[in-house]
């Protein structure tokens, strides 16, 4: 079975930008959701292997929602890999504290994020 | 009788040496002959080799700068796919602001406008910067590139610009981008990001009248 991989983001452009690195150069199934709560949702609904997310998203933050995965029973153990334009150490800092497993630099390079994603998945 | 017996046994041992003398000149002539092969044979393995590291170095020239051609293909078809699914001239707006701030890579950004009546370039939407430094912009690099239509990619940050691009319609300006400072991560700008740029430059001036004025591209 393919796995899966949720990208999540506001912009439509970044969530382009991962579907075509990832559909070139892998062969996972890719889900899609453009904010917090639906990335909620979908984590929930369509156990995704891994969520690759953004930080700045309406309604609620890529940190808010990853709280709320590693919150919930049936989510908590999907690996999260936050996408932000913030480089800065507090930045990256709350993310771990948030619970996420990782995170990548945006605008991301296409050979970084394959590696990273496939180190994630390989193993599972 | 001793002495003769000697004598010949000495002979034959000196006839014998000769004999193995020649035998083993013949030996070296022949290992000679073979060292001027191998040797021979060796050069022209290495002109082979040589030839063949060039056409592999050529090769690999050329994959490098097809992947080159790819990503900035890429990078094109990504910002017109996603310019070319907004219906509303906002959108055009927004479109714009999300392929700088995440196929570009710049927080800091502001679109300007001609004004029809003043045709002075007026800020109409920015994000991440002030709207003194958008003032200054449009009265310095903003105006300059409006009115002469070339794109400026500063290299030093004189300006605090890192990008500055005209949007045509046919051979008009009607605005400009200016992208200020990059994402800290983001060193320069790259040829894809070029690319980018160029494409909107081209492109977006267009649609940014078409979305404005619907009737206009149904005319069309």
């Amino acid at each position: 079975m393919k796995k899966k991989i949720l990208l999540v983001d506001d912009s439509r452009t970044s969530l382009m930008m991962h579907s075509m690195i990832l559909n070139k150069h892998t062969n996972y199934e890719l889900a899609t959701a453009s904010d917090g709560e639906e990335a909620v949702r979908k984590a929930e609904a369509e156990s995704p292997d891994l969520i690759l997310m953004d930080v700045v998203m309406p309604k609620k933050n890529g940190f808010e929602t990853c709280r709320e995965i590693r919150g919930n029973q049936k989510t908590a153990h999907i690996p999260v890999i936050l996408v932000t334009t913030r480089g800065e150490e507090q930045c990256v800092e709350t993310g771990f504290e948030s619970g996420c497993n990782d995170y990548i630099t945006k605008p991301v390079n296409a050979q970084e994020l394959v590696l990273l994603v496939q180190s994630y998945l390989r193993g599972k | 009788m001793r002495d003769v017996n000697g004598n010949k046994n000495l002979q034959q041992d000196v006839l014998q040496l000769l004999q193995e003398n020649i035998a083993l000149k013949a030996r070296i002539r022949s290992l000679e002959d073979l060292l001027q092969f191998s040797r021979g044979e060796r050069a022209a393995l290495e002109l082979k080799l040589k030839n063949m590291k060039n056409n592999t170095h050529d090769a690999d020239v050329q994959a490098a700068k097809l992947t080159k051609y790819c990503d900035e293909l890429e990078a094109v078809v990504m910002a017109a796919t996603r310019l070319l699914a907004v219906c509303d001239r906002d959108a055009v707006v927004h479109a714009i602001q999300d392929i700088v701030a995440n196929l570009i890579g710049s927080e800091e950004m502001a679109l300007f406008e001609m004004a029809t009546e003043s045709y002075e370039f007026e800020a109409i939407a920015s994000c991440g910067v002030t709207e003194e430094q958008c003032k200054q912009a449009a009265e310095g690099l903003v105006g300059k590139v409006g009115r002469s239509g070339l794109a400026v990619f500063p290299r030093s940050g004189d300006s605090g610009m890192s990008a500055c691009v005209p949007l045509f319609l046919d051979q008009h300006v009607i605005a400009v981008i200016a992208i200020f400072d990059l994402l800290p991560q983001k060193v320069r700008l790259e040829q894809p990001d070029i690319a980018v740029l160029k494409y909107l430059e081209k492109h977006a001036g267009k649609l940014f009248v078409l979305r404005s004025r619907p009737e206009v591209e149904k005319h069309i």
